[in-house]
C-alpha cells in the first residue's frame, strides 16, 4: 500500500477520492459524501461529484468514518460515473 | 476488544449515515433489516446518537449494549451475590491453612487418641490455624511409638490424613495393661506416650495405684483400651531403724550407707540416735527417685 500510495503521489494523483477493492472481501471507499442508496445487493454512494456503483452480495457498511467507508461482503462489480 | 454498542433506528441508511457523518461518529458494522437499521457505535456516543435521533418520527433504540455498560448493570444488579461469591472463595481458600478434621487411617488406627494427642504437641489441632505443620516432627513422633511401622501424614484441603500402619502379627504389640506404682510417694514426672496418665506430677500415690491405665478416651468419653506405654518418677520417703552397741561415727557412717539398698542417689537424709536395750538405735530418715517403666522397652 505505501509503494500504491508513493506513486500514486508522485503521479499527482488526488487521493481524497479513492476506491481499494479486495476481491470477495469488500471494498475501501475514501471521499463519500453520501449514501444515495442502499441494500445488501447494491450501494450507490456520491463520491466527489460523481456516483460510485457497488454490485455484489452481502454487502453490508463495515464502518464509516469521516469519508472513509468499508463495504464488507462480496463485491462483484464497481461502475463509476 | 473495542468496546461498542449496537443500535437500532426506524430509518433509511442514507439518512441515518448522513446524520451520523455530520456528526463525526464512526459507524461500525451497518446492516439493514426491513425496516431498521443496526449499527454499533462507540459507547461514548450512545448518547450523541440518541439525540440526533430524538425525533418522534425515528424510533431508536439499544439492541445490544457495551460490553462495559452490560459488565456494569450485572455487577449493579447482583452485587450481593458477587459480594456473597467472592466472600465464599476468600472462605474456602482461608479454610485451607485450618485443620477441619485430623482422621487416622490405616492398621494403626486403634493408636488415634494418642496420635491425636501427639499432633496437638506438633500444634496440629483441629479448628486451629496451620500455616507452616511441622509433618516431619510429627512422623518421627508417630514412628517412635510402639508397634507403628509405618506413618504418612498429609493435608488434603483442612483434612490432616495421618495413615499408620502397625507391625503385624500383634505379637510385639505390648498388652493393654497398667503401670501401677510400686511404691508410696509424690509423683515427680509422668510421661503416657499411650494410654492415659491417671496421676499428675505433685500427686500423692500409694503402693498400688494406677499411674498410667491401659486405656484411652475418645471425644465422646467413651473409653478404649489401648495399650500402657509410658514412664513415671515417683519421690518415696522411708525410714529404717539400726541397732549397734554404741553411738560412733562408724556406726553412723554404717548406718546411712544402708540407703544403698534402695537407691545410689538419695535426695535427702538424716538420723537421729535414741538409746535401747544394751545398746543405740539408729533411726535413717531418706528420700529416693523411684523411676517405673512400662511397655518402654
Amino acid at each position: 500500500m505505501e509503494l500504491l500510495r508513493q506513486l500514486l503521489k508522485e503521479a499527482g494523483a488526488d487521493m481524497r477520492e479513492a476506491v481499494t477493492f479486495i476481491p470477495s472481501f469488500g471494498a475501501y471507499v475514501k471521499g463519500v459524501k453520501r449514501v444515495e442508496d442502499f441494500s445488501d445487493k447494491k450501494i450507490i454512494l456520491l463520491v466527489g461529484k460523481n456516483k460510485l456503483t457497488l454490485n455484489g452480495e452481502s454487502l453490508e457498511i463495515s464502518s464509516y468514518i469521516r469519508g472513509d467507508m468499508f463495504v464488507r461482503g462480496k463485491v462483484w462489480g464497481i461502475t463509476y460515473d | 476488544m473495542i468496546d461498542r454498542a449496537q443500535i437500532c433506528v426506524t430509518s433509511s441508511v442514507e439518512t441515518a449515515l448522513k446524520k451520523l457523518g455530520k456528526a463525526d461518529i464512526a459507524v461500525y458494522g451497518l446492516k439493514k433489516r426491513g425496516a431498521y437499521v443496526y449499527f454499533c457505535v462507540e459507547e461514548e456516543y450512545v448518547q450523541k446518537v440518541f439525540a440526533i435521533f430524538s425525533h418522534p418520527c425515528y424510533n431508536v433504540g439499544i439492541r445490544r449494549k457495551s460490553a462495559k455498560s452490560r459488565l456494569k448493570n450485572f455487577v449493579g444488579r447482583r452485587l450481593g451475590l458477587l459480594i456473597g461469591g467472592a466472600m465464599f472463595v476468600a472462605a474456602c481458600a482461608l479454610s485451607n491453612f485450618f485443620v477441619l478434621k485430623i482422621k487416622v487411617v490405616g492398621s494403626g488406627s486403634y493408636l488415634g487418641p494418642q496420635i491425636i494427642d501427639l499432633a496437638k504437641s506438633c500444634d496440629v489441632e483441629r479448628g486451629r490455624l496451620c500455616t507452616h505443620p511441622d509433618f516431619p516432627m510429627l512422623t518421627s513422633r508417630i514412628l517412635s511409638m510402639p508397634g507403628v511401622s509405618f506413618c504418612s501424614v498429609q493435608k488434603a484441603g483442612g483434612v490432616v490424613v495421618i495413615d499408620v500402619r502397625a507391625e503385624s502379627g500383634g505379637a510385639s504389640y505390648p498388652k493393654p495393661k497398667s503401670l501401677v506404682s510400686g511404691c508410696g510417694g509424690e509423683v515427680v514426672k509422668i510421661v503416657a506416650l499411650c494410654g492415659t496418665a491417671e496421676k499428675g506430677v505433685g500427686d500423692r500415690v500409694e503402693k498400688g495405684d494406677t499411674l498410667i491405665g491401659g486405656y484411652a478416651l475418645t471425644e465422646n468419653g467413651e473409653r478404649i483400651q489401648t495399650p500402657a506405654v509410658g514412664f513415671a518418677h515417683i519421690k518415696c520417703t522411708r525410714s529404717i531403724s539400726l541397732f549397734y552397741e554404741k553411738e560412733s561415727d562408724k556406726n553412723a557412717a554404717d548406718a546411712l550407707s544402708s540407703t544403698l539398698l534402695y537407691t545410689d542417689e538419695p535426695l535427702e537424709k538424716s538420723y537421729s540416735v535414741s538409746p535401747c536395750d544394751g545398746g543405740v538405735k539408729y533411726e535413717l530418715k531418706f528420700s529416693y527417685i523411684t523411676a517405673l517403666y512400662i511397655n518402654m522397652d
